[in-house]
């Protein structure tokens, strides 16, 4: 058997996790599939478990000059609601799972489970997200990128729970979202393709490709030095690591993938032509 | 030791023990309300939908310990609500309903939808009832109830 905990504040709840390894859960969206057992069984999980979701610390959307503030406990169906949130974020938000689940899951729950198909991710990594993350020992900020280390692996350390996210905040001109999957929402995401045009540069990220989010800012540059189009694709299969899977092949998704790059690029390309 | 509380349609009961047991179970078993149902068990079907502070959410998921101090309300009773009347008239008018496990689940988004208080498009209505799986109607019956309530609200504006 394990012990589940619901501590009273944030600061009570990372003075037990300094103690001994909790397991966090929040809207429960992954976890309690995770820990699924028979009808009315307990649930099965590892260890001992923190109940998170109520925190108040770890809520509510703010906004500075230069970003946008995401307690990790605001769930998907707040964010898409959001009246502070860019357009492009809310977008991305809404097209996933379906409503109910939209009302429990969390973007911190989306963030740490990490899987490969996490679609707040792609958001998070074209914006260059910082993570706001707190133990009993103190507070870090970790870029994204840094945090996710791979498939379901994060740069988490037992004792911590990720507070907040930071989206520092541009101009945006323009964005493209594509998720592609069997059905429009309530489906995992085979592929999905971000790019956003701001006002000085083009940045893209590919998610549910490879393990983790795949962004270049090295091809962002070619492509905003209006490099051809072969080249650039070419540069990007040089980074594709998927594999073949349960949802589909790794030919498939890459050639999904291509087809995307290339159709933005050609539409970018008559705009400015035009 | 802290004392938890949970409303479950519109009483207050106490919460006990382990904190990460089911919403479903609890509202199955210790309260042996059997209209909340239990198929998928993964978040995809809505068979086991209930409101937490009038929103939807599948109980199936929901650790007791997220409930505390909100309310929780079945669909026993949700269907003593005018809403429910009407939605349920409309379900029995246009032939919704057959084998009738998805029914519960199905009601309560609906009624997500209708509190939305905006016009829906189908593929709109398609997506708020995505968390909805039925086996036996194929939908068109379901979806044409909606259409019928989105229009009764047009003409009482
Ligand atoms: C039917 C269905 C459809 C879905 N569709 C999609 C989809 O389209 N796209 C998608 O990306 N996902 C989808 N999901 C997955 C899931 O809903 C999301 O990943 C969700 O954001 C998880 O959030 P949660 O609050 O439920 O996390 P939980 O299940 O509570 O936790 C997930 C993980 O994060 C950890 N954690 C949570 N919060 C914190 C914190 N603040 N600090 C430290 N650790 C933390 C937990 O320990 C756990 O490891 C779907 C799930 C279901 C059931
Ligand atoms: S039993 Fe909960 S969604 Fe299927
Ligand atoms: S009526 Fe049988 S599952 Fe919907």
């Amino acid at each position: 058997m394990f012990d589940s905990y619901r501590p009273a504040t944030l600061e009570e709840a990372l003075e037990l996790m300094g103690k001994k390894t909790l397991i966090p859960l929040a809207g429960g969206t992954d976890l309690m599939i995770r820990a699924r057992n028979f009808q009315g069984a307990s649930r099965n999980f590892k260890g001992d478990v923190i109940l998170i979701a109520h925190l108040n610390a770890l809520k509510g959307i703010t906004e500075t000059e230069e970003a946008y503030v995401i307690g990790a406990n605001v769930t998907q169906a707040e964010m898409v609601a959001s009246p502070i949130l860019p357009e492009f974020v809310r977008h991305v938000v809404a097209e996933m799972a379906t409503p109910a689940i939209r009302n429990a899951a969390t973007l911190g729950g989306n963030i740490v489970n990490a899987a490969s198909v996490a679609d707040t991710l792609p958001i998070l990594y074209a914006c260059d997200a910082k993570l706001i993350l707190k133990s009993v020992k103190g507070e870090r900020i970790v870029n994204v990128e840094d945090f996710v280390l791979a498939k379901y692996k994060t740069d988490r350390h037992p004792d911590e729970l990720l507070i907040s996210i930071v989206l520092p905040k541009f101009q945006i001109q323009s964005y493209t979202y594509q998720k592609m999957g069997q059905r429009k929402a309530s489906i995992l995401s085979k592929v999905s393709f971000l790019a956003l045009c701001t006002d000085h540069d083009v940045r893209i990220a590919i998610g549910a490709l490879n393990d983790t989010v795949l962004r270049s800012k090295e091809i962002e540059k070619m492509i905003a030095q209006k490099k051809p189009k072969t080249e650039i694709l070419s540069a990007y299969q040089a980074l594709y690591q998927s594999h073949d899977d349960k949802r589909s092949t790794k030919a498939y998704k890459e050639r999904v993938v291509n087809n995307l790059i290339g159709k933005w690029l050609d539409e970018k390309h008559e705009v400015n032509n035009g | 030791m802290m004392r938890y509380e949970f409303m479950l349609n519109g009483t207050s009961y106490m919460v006990e023990g382990d904190l990460t047991r089911r919403l479903l179970d609890v509202i199955r078993e210790d309260h042996g309300l059997m209209g909340t149902k239990e198929s998928c068990q993964e978040g995809e079907c809505g068979a086991c939908l209930v409101f937490i502070d009038d929103e939807i959410y599948n109980s199936c998921l929901v650790p007791i310990g997220n409930v505390i101090d909100h309310s929780v309300v079945t669909i026993e009773h949700f269907s003593k609500s005018t809403d429910y009347e009407r939605i349920a008239k409309a379900y029995l008018d246009t032939g919704a309903v057959q084998c009738g496990y998805c029914t519960p689940g199905m009601v309560m988004a609906t009624q997500a939808l209708l509190k939305q208080d905006k016009k829906f498009t189908l593929d709109e209505i398609k997506l708020e009832l995505s968390g909805n799986l039925c086996r036996c109607t194929g939908y068109q019956t379901i979806f044409e109830a909606v259409e019928k309530l989105l229009e009764e609200v047009q003409e009482d504006v």
